[in-house]
């Protein structure tokens, strides 16, 4: 299946209680955004800790990020993702490791814990995926509600597709 | 992407061993919700992004290995009795240190 797309961080340093991925859906008339698996992991810790994660929703004021640009998964796919690399958390782009918040209201949609050992990986099952319509103006962010025990070396990312 | 290939460990970094520093995986540990898996021998088990079919009633991606593709799907693997199992459209299948059989 093609138009299935990555967006990926690693060797990071959060800062505690971060947006760790926020991607915002184009503009209609676009394609919409279905979010397939999300993950964190880490390689710094070796002792046992429990961790909060979150699918967050925001509305406005978005979390300031650093630009990532979507990776198709297919290497022939001769698409390129309508989501591009932005900073502003702002309609069609992606960024991952918040520096700022942002002072939008967050509604999670998924919250969930894991051992750092293990790391942690959601797939949702076919009905349970999430999607963003174009449009929508919502973005979805990959949250750590609270900070970590370990801040470095965190690993994490996102496979959406576009329908 | 073909079989048995390896992925970009610098893109997805999580698929790659981490060293000695880091545990055996506790024993019942699922992928998912667990990201990894480390066997006996330090072997790093995760799912990849190529997905296969759907008839268990989940996704199911290739079953990888150290960062490379071990030829299998399923939408769990599992870390039991210090063995490594998949569960996918065939059912239960066991790593026995070379194919799952």
């Amino acid at each position: 299946m093609a138009r299935e797309f990555s967006i990926s961080a690693g060797g990071i340093t959060v800062a505690g209680a971060t947006t760790l991925i926020f991607v915002n859906p184009s503009a209609a008339p676009n394609f919409n955004i279905e979010f397939l698996r999300f993950w964190v992991g880490q390689s710094a810790n070796a002792t046992s800790a429990q961790q909060r994660i979150e699918l967050i929703n925001k509305a406005s004021v978005f979390p300031t990020v650093t630009a990532a640009t979507p990776t198709k998964l297919k290497v022939a796919d001769p698409n390129v993702s309508v989501i591009t690399g932005g900073t502003a958390g702002a309609i069609g782009t992606a960024g991952t490791n918040a520096s700022a918040e942002g002072a939008g209201a967050a509604v999670v949609r998924w919250d969930d814990a894991f051992n750092v050992l293990n790391g942690w990986l959601h797939v949702a099952t076919p009905p349970e995926t999430a999607i963003y319509p174009a449009g929508f103006g919502n973005g979805l962010g990959l949250y750590f509600p609270v900070g970590p025990a370990t801040l470095t070396n965190w690993a994490f990312g996102l496979v959406f597709r576009e329908v | 992407m073909s079989e048995l290939a390896q992925y970009n460990l610098n893109l997805y970094p999580f698929m790659k061993p981490q060293g000695p520093h880091m545990p055996i995986t506790e024993a019942y540990v699922s992928c998912p919700p667990a990201l990894v898996i480390r066997d006996d021998e330090g072997s790093l088990w995760t799912l990849g992004f190529d997905q296969g079919s759907w008839r268990t009633g989940e996704f199911e991606y290739d079953v990888v290995r150290n960062g490379k593709k071990t030829g299998e799907h399923a939408c769990r693997i599992e870390f039991r009795q210090r063995r490594v199992r998949i569960f996918g459209q065939d059912g239960w299948r066991t790593w026995n240190g070379r194919s799952f059989v």
